[in-house]
């Protein structure tokens, strides 16, 4: 919420008096003026600063929630909560966990999964010959990823694209999107970071490129980190309400201030 | 269609809704409200773009550069006090 806040109308009679027009009498022309103007100038005010009644901060997560219901088709990724942990299917297949709890610590369902960031199932090297692989193993051949879909030992003819033994994967894509259901859009991000930045204002935060797909963050090390970013300004396009018009939300009708 | 104008604000609509205002379904609705701190300097930039004397759009442009000014300082010392109170220290 905005903590003090005024209305559209204040603004529009503020603008209407500097200019020495009759607000409560203004043409369809002076009022569309108006409005044109006061939406560029919220853009232009809005980027002047941090103004924390237009920032947000979510804690976000880079992938869909894994779920039992759900088909997974190869290379997948998907976040398991339990483990914050991401995984990348390497079978096709529908219900089977990602990561179970021994009690110690998080295994991975190698069978169906291999976890980001696990140095066996992610990143075993480039692929050599005469190699024994395990389940759920990945390397790197000619520059691309696959994972070992069944146990053998490897030679100059059980070459990656053999596809009874390995599975070409797709990379992991470190990509915040601007718009995702349920949060504001992005406008520009202030930090990334492990912590809360409000409550941790000295929390590790993490490098990022605005890329035109989103927010791409380098070197990640958690599973959700935290957001601070201002919320897209609004540009205001709307015409006056009528009761026989039908609205409907749209997917970023949260990219509004006053959250 | 979602965005419209429904004095005093402009509201998002944040479901389907038909024949329902923002004043009788407030929850359908939410409102684009603007903080107070940045009314002066946002009526003003958008006077100085629609004075027809220019140099008065000129003074009017001024005058809200200035006043943005003043609200990015006030705004930064509450962000200062607000940093202050999150600082832990060891005993």
């Amino acid at each position: 919420m905005i903590a003090n806040a005024t209305t559209y109308d204040e603004v529009a009679r503020a603008v209407a008096n500097k200019l020495s027009w009759d607000y409560d009498n203004l043409t369809d022309q002076e009022w569309n003026l108006i409005r044109t103007e006061i939406s560029a100038a919220f853009e232009w005010a809005a980027r002047a600063y941090w103004f924390e009644d237009l920032m947000a901060v979510e804690r976000v997560q880079l992938k869909a929630s894994w779920s039992a219901a759900t088909a997974y088709a190869v290379n997948q990724w998907v976040y398991h909560a339990p483990s914050d942990d991401y995984y990348q299917c390497l079978q096709a297949h529908t219900n089977s966990e990602p990561a179970t709890f021994d009690g110690t610590e998080w295994d991975t369902n190698v069978t169906y999964w291999a976890r980001l960031w696990e140095e066996e199932s992610y990143d075993a090297g480039t692929w050599t010959s005469g190699a024994a692989y395990t389940l759920g193993q990945r390397v790197y051949w000619n520059g691309d990823p696959y994972a070992c879909i069944q146990a053998h030992t490897s030679s100059s003819v059980l070459l990656p694209t053999s596809t009874a033994y390995w599975t070409a994967l797709d990379e992991f894509d470190y990509t915040l999107p601007y718009a995702w259901p349920g949060r504001p859009v992005i406008g520009r991000v202030r930090k990334i970071t492990t912590l809360d930045p409000r409550a941790n204002p000295y929390a590790a935060a993490f490098e990022f490129v605005p890329t035109a797909d989103g927010i791409r963050i380098e070197g990640l090390t958690v599973g959700r980190p935290w957001v601070w970013y201002r919320v897209r300004t609004p540009e205001l396009t709307g015409e006056d309400y009528s009761a026989t018009a039908s609205y409907t939300a749209e997917s970023d009708a949260k990219a509004v201030w006053g959250l | 269609m979602s965005q419209v104008y429904f004095s005093p604000d402009f509201y998002y609509a944040t479901e389907t809704v038909s024949g329902e205002s923002p004043a009788a379904s407030p929850a359908k609705w939410q409102a684009l409200k603007i903080p107070l701190d940045l009314k002066q300097p946002i009526a003003l930039l958008a006077a100085s773009q629609l004075h027809r004397n220019a140099e008065q759009g000129v003074a009017l442009y001024q005058q809200a550069s200035a006043a943005l000014l003043l609200a990015i300082q006030e705004a930064s010392r509450r962000d200062g006090r607000y940093r202050q109170r999150n600082i832990v220290t060891s005993p």
